[in-house]
């Protein structure tokens, strides 16, 4: 059983509209873990902002969990709490939905890295 | 002399800055054709659970069906590893079918030999299967979909990759700026 454990990895948690999810979840991604936990939560237009918040802070204090799939929109929702994730673990990964095409310009890591190349740099 | 040495070093750094902009321009170049790629996947996906909604009905294939804080037995099948990489993480997936494998031969050297030990090797993941959530006999766009979303997450991992090494470069870029900068 030790090698089970060892090579059981760890799970990629999904914060989005209900086609993300049920799309994600059948992919296999799915679990609820022994405290009753899961690894998903379904925003939709009656979702509060806190819960979304909530659960992103939730998911990020796991130690279960690798990478989080987000929503572009609703990471737009709480960018704050995104962009004070700076910590390599787990990977927060801005996904588009197919109501919301995927925007660069607001991604959290390409920002990150426009802000680097400042124009005033360049002599 | 002094000077001609930190000429020289300074240079060394600036080379150094150089390779690391060129890597980074290209990373992000591979960033957003991942994300690109994932984005055609999703769309791809939700079509195919359009279609499957159309055939079984709206409220057949929705959040309804994804189990509650209070099922029992929800394992995902998918899972990752990551390990460090030059500095940075790097992630691979866990084949669910080896992971059964070694699960079946971990209990098999546990068990007796048995006719209990027939039960163990038979037991596969097919009862955690995710699409039994939506019914035993599903439209073949809902297993489409399922495909589709698996083949996404591939591309999904590539891009966590990516994004490890594109934070990582620019952490160093940071870093060897200041030291110019001194």
């Amino acid at each position: 059983m030790t090698l089970h454990s060892a090579v059981k990895g760890k799970l990629l948690a999904v914060i989005g509209d209900e086609d993300t999810c049920v799309g994600f979840l059948l992919g296999g991604i799915g679990e609820i873990n022994k405290n009753r936990h899961s690894n998903f939560m379904v925003v939709d237009k009656n979702t509060a902002v806190s819960d979304i918040e909530d659960c992103f802070k939730r998911f990020v204090k796991r130690d279960d969990i690798d990478i989080i799939l987000i929503n572009q929109n609703v990471a737009e929702m709480i960018r704050h709490s995104i962009d004070a994730h700076t910590q390599p673990i787990p990977a927060v990964l801005e996904i588009p939905s197919k109501d919301h095409p995927y925007d660069a310009t607001k991604d959290s890591i390409l920002r990150r890295a426009k802000g680097m190349f400042n124009p005033d740099d360049i002599h | 002399m002094e000077s001609i040495m930190k000429s020289s070093a300074l240079s060394v750094t600036e080379n150094e800055l150089d390779e690391l902009v060129i890597r980074i321009l290209r990373l992000m170049n591979e960033y957003i054709n991942c994300k690109i790629n994932i984005e055609n996947r999703i769309r791809s996906g939700c079509l195919d659970l359009a279609k499957a909604r159309y055939i079984t009905g709206n409220r057949n294939i929705s959040s309804l069906q994804l189990p509650g804080e209070d099922a029992l037995g929800v394992e995902a099948q998918y899972r990752v590893s990551q390990s460090n990489k030059n500095g940075f993480m790097e992630y691979k997936s866990i084949n669910p079918v080896e992971l059964q494998e070694t699960f079946i031969v971990e209990n098999f050297k546990n068990v007796n030999l048995s006719s209990d030990k027939s039960t163990t090797r038979n037991t596969g993941n097919s009862s955690k299967d995710p699409i039994k959530w939506f019914g035993f006999l599903v439209p073949q766009s809902l297993r489409q979909a399922k495909v589709t979303f698996e083949k996404c997450l591939e591309v999904v991992i590539e891009c966590a990759n990516i994004q490890s090494e594109l934070s990582h470069c620019l952490e160093l870029y940071k870093n060897r700026k200041k030291d110019i900068e001194k």
